[in-house]
């Protein structure tokens, strides 16, 4: 399948960047506009694919459907031009790194364990759960997967509950 | 290297999307608006919408069952949000705020 290389990088930049609209925007109307042209660039990567069907119902669906009904909601309670702050600084930082690194700690897994091979892992996965007798030996790298999924959960929610002491609300 | 970048294959598409479903946990968790929560929400469920579709142009010649999983998948999501929305509403209208931190505190 042959793709034009511009086009593509044009395509998931500006959708990136209407996603990180939709988180950074300062108010509820600029972060509807942008999940609309998420949904927007979404389609386009679809359609791109071959995928039209899907393309055309995301847009429809997404873009033309939830998006209007997200902005008539907050309409109806006044809020549509709401202030939208984020949490605080150290927040954002302390989240970004913990998902940074654990989604470096899941690269180098499936680097080591399956070759950087998604191919491996479907196959792994298809082969091991057709072996319902041992399942669960071969499952057994798995979980160090789980424990460290599991603590990355407890460690955000401990640091976003001890963060949120002290700090005054936006809305 | 530069003939990574100029060939567009499954992996530039899984990392478009990568970083797409990554965008979209830090917004769930940085953001104290309920209603930009649900719209995280929303981008994550994009992003393995894209991923099922870059599987199915590349792995499955058909396309059929890559399409079939995507559409089911958008249906769920428009329900999920749709009775996340409901919910959201109930919220402001008892307690006039969206903030998860306020609503935490009463």
């Amino acid at each position: 399948m042959e793709f034009e290389p511009v086009s593509f990088y044009l395509a998931a930049l500006m959708l990136l960047c209407s996603t990180a609209g939709v988180i950074f925007a300062p108010r509820m109307f600029l972060a509807l506009i942008s999940l609309f042209f998420a949904f927007l660039f979404t389609g386009i990567l679809c359609f791109m694919l071959g995928a039209k069907f899907i393309a055309i119902f995301v847009f429809l669906l997404g873009g033309l459907v939830l998006c209007p009904v997200i902005f008539l909601l907050m309409k109806k309670i006044n809020r549509w031009n709401l202030p939208l702050k984020l949490s605080g600084i150290f927040k954002i930082v302390v989240s970004s790194v913990v998902l940074a690194v654990f989604g470096g700690v899941g690269c180098l897994f499936i680097r080591e364990e399956f070759s950087s091979s998604l191919f491996n892992i479907f196959n792994y996965v298809t082969e091991k759960s057709q072996d319902s007798l041992t399942f669960s030996g071969h499952i057994f790298p798995l979980h160090i997967v789980l424990i460290l999924v599991f603590c990355a959960v407890v460690v955000i929610k401990g640091i976003l509950a001890v963060s949120a002491d002290g700090e005054d609300c936006g809305d | 290297m530069i003939d990574i970048l100029l060939e567009i294959g499954l992996l530039h598409f899984l990392a478009a999307s990568g970083l797409m479903f990554l965008v979209g946990v830090l917004g769930i968790i940085i953001s104290r608006n309920l209603l930009r929560i649900i719209m995280s929400m929303l981008l994550v469920s994009m992003s393995i919408v894209i991923n099922f579709a870059a599987f199915g142009a590349f792995c499955d010649k058909s396309f059929l069952n890559a399409n079939l999983i995507c559409f089911f998948f958008i249906l769920i999501s428009a329900v999920q949000i749709a009775v996340a929305l409901a919910i959201f509403f109930r919220i402001y209208q008892s307690n006039e705020y969206l903030d998860i931190e306020k609503i935490k505190e009463n």
